[in-house]
């Protein structure tokens, strides 16, 4: 929207100031950047694993395999649902310089933490376990995070002032979310699902997200990881596209409504 | 954006509109016009001030000029950077203290990290926050945020310079540093654009004027000329506004007739000041009344509530009313000076509450003077001037 020599500065200014704001003032401090969603984890794990005895079998623990999803799942969801309330939350966005990129962008940044969360349990199991993954296995979280922080950012770009246009379409979007958490395999292994149900779980981009953060704890085939990247990179392009097309368009519209 | 058409007769100017128009689309589907054909020149180093009531279409007019939203038609074109000082608290991300905030907007604008730091302290020198500059901003009151606000809009030595309405905001010490420190970017050569209802202040740091009513021009030219006439304009609203001349009442008192009188009972409409002034009412009770409120007011003919006197206030004539009674009502030594004015009568129940009869501004009178006082009344008053301290 306007030229910004000093984007990067004044960015991480205000995600300092985000990420303090979220932890710095209570008692625990950053821990409950760790802390609570842990214990969403825990409840899960109890739930499905424990309780329901639901997913048994070799491999990955169930703990650790819903950690290292619903960690980055989180991430999504929180951002997408912030995007959300931007603009009523920032009124005075309207008769202000501020770029909507700033702002998206500082959301992404500082939920990011969820999904360093979820890595750092990924990585500490991994290195337990014994190293099993290749390279490409180590390597492939880092570009999930990356594809992934480019995915919110297209899609908040959108989402921000879609939800300021279209009556309703907030609500309609929370719920969605909360449908879309089943509908990739976060909370229960990939490998149970067959079939048809199979194929359509490959549709969701999420689904290739979620291969890339396992990758060093569940190694899977170079082809197939490759897949994965290409869709991943393509749902990134394609938000990243939408986003800054119709997103700025949309925006100015948006402002006039706050 | 667009070029405006035809060059200007000097030098281009600052800011350049041509046309604008803008259409707020609503939730219902209905769209409101905001502005609509507006068309003016700023001058480089000029100062215009922009006037209109509320509702007018000023603060859409300066967030066009800022970019802060696109014109529906029309277009606008300014010379260089602007810096704005808007709503109260506009711009600012309220969990960062008033320092990060100077830094970030000095950022935003294209300042480097160094000379945004500069920036700040220059702002924190000019808005005299002591400690308060270094916590959140949410903490602040409206004050704290106008002088911020004000303090960092006029440290980004843009060569455009919008500010609106937020003047009033400061306390009267902190307003004149605004205004020194908006007639010393005069001085240096910033273009100006100034929304403001005081009309005082506007005077003496604009140029030129623009009045927007329901959107449109309603006049753009010399500030005296246009402020003047905005004045006047302001002064026949208020005129209009107050209730016009009528009668009415719930009907259990009847009022029979009125006569404005000098202190010998002669009907006149005419009175030199200091003279004594009689309101005679008749008037007649429905059924038995439990002291009634009987009031008088006097109006002067633009609508002024110069006084109003009534029974309750005086604490007299508390009884029970049943039949029909002259009531009068004398002022002395009428203080009031030269110019038209117009009696009303009420009558009330105990409470003061509901009007059983009620006229208003029905009756009128003139009053003459030999003084050259200004004003609307005379108040007894005395000069006197003493030295002090020692001769020199």
């Amino acid at each position: 929207m306007s030229s910004l020599p000093n984007w990067s500065r004044s960015l991480g200014l205000l995600v300092l100031a985000d990420l303090r704001r979220r932890y710095a003032g209570s008692v625990l401090g950053g821990l409950w950047a760790l802390l609570a969603p842990l214990l969403e984890v825990a409840a899960y794990a109890v739930v499905f694993g424990f309780i329901l005895g639901a997913v048994r079998g070799p491999g990955v623990p169930y703990t650790v395999l819903i950690a290292s999803g619903l960690f980055p799942w989180m991430w999504f969801r929180e951002t997408i649902e912030g995007c959300s309330t931007l603009l009523p939350d920032n009124r005075w966005l309207r008769r202000s310089r501020v770029p909507a990129e700033l702002l998206v962008l500082r959301l992404v940044l500082a939920s990011s933490v969820r999904a360093l969360v979820g890595l750092v349990v990924v990585f500490g199991y991994a290195a337990v376990s014994g190293p099993r993954a290749s390279i490409v296995g180590w390597a492939s979280p880092f570009a999930a995070l990356v594809l992934q922080a480019l995915t919110c950012f297209g899609l908040g770009l959108l989402v921000a002032p879609v939800t300021t246009l279209v009556p309703d379409s907030r609500p309609t979007l929370v719920s969605l979310l909360t449908l879309l958490t089943f509908a990739a395999p976060i909370l229960y292994p990939e490998s149970i699902v067959e079939g048809p149900l199979h194929s359509l779980l490959l549709w969701n981009p999420f689904t290739h997200l979620l291969r890339l953060y396992r990758g060093p704890i569940e190694p899977v085939s170079w082809p197939s990881l490759s897949v994965s990247v290409a869709v991943a990179v393509v749902t990134a392009a394609a938000s990243l596209a939408v986003g800054m097309a119709a997103g700025a368009r949309l925006w100015w519209r948006a402002r006039d409504r706050l | 954006m667009v070029e405006g058409a035809g060059p200007a007769m000097s030098a281009a100017p600052a800011i350049e509109a041509r046309s604008i128009g803008k259409v707020f689309g609503l939730t219902s589907g209905a769209a409101v016009a905001a502005l609509d054909d507006v068309s003016f020149d700023v001058a480089p180093g000029t100062a215009l001030a922009v006037v209109g009531e509320n509702g007018s279409g000023k603060s859409t007019l300066l967030d066009v000029l800022l970019g802060l939203t696109r014109p529906s038609s029309g277009s606008v074109r300014v010379e260089g950077e602007t810096a704005a000082l808007l709503e109260l608290g506009a711009g600012f991300f309220h969990e960062l203290t008033g320092r990060q905030n100077a830094v970030q907007l000095a950022l935003l604008a294209g300042a480097s990290s160094a000379s945004a730091q500069a920036l700040a302290r220059r702002a924190a020198d000019f808005a005299e926050l002591g400690d308060f500059f270094d916590r959140p901003v949410r903490s602040y009151s409206a004050g704290m945020l106008m002088r911020l606000g004000f303090a960092v809009a006029s440290n980004l030595h843009a060569p455009v310079v919008v500010v609106d309405e937020v003047l009033a905001v400061g306390d009267g010490y902190f307003q004149r540093k605004c205004i020194d420190r908006l007639l010393e970017m005069r001085r240096a050569n910033v273009t100006l654009v100034i929304a403001a209802h005081d009309l005082h202040a506007l005077r003496s740091l604009c140029d030129r004027a623009l009045w927007l009513r329901h959107g449109r021009v309603a006049a753009l030219g010399p500030v005296n000329a246009v402020l003047g006439s905005y004045e006047e304009h302001l002064l026949r609203r208020s005129a209009a506004a107050s209730t016009p001349p009528g009668a009415g009442g719930t009907g259990e008192v009847v009022i029979c007739s009125v006569r404005i009188t000098d202190a010998a009972g002669v009907e006149r409409f005419a009175f030199r000041s200091g003279e004594t002034l009689r309101v005679e009412v008749e008037f007649e009770t429905r059924k038995p009344l439990d002291s009634p409120v009987m009031g008088i007011g006097l109006f002067r003919d633009d609508g002024l509530y110069c006084y109003g006197p009534n029974t309750l206030f005086d604490g007299r004539l508390r009884d029970t009313y049943d039949g029909r009674y002259l009531l009068t009502a004398e002022f002395e030594e009428l203080p009031l000076l030269g110019g038209r004015y117009q009696a009303s009568v009420s009558f009330y129940d105990k409470d003061h509450v509901y009007a059983y009869a009620w006229q208003h501004r029905l009756y009128p009178f003139s009053v003459w003077t030999e003084r050259k006082d200004h004003g609307l009344v005379w108040l007894r008053h005395r000069f006197d001037v003493r030295r002090v301290g020692d001769q020199r």
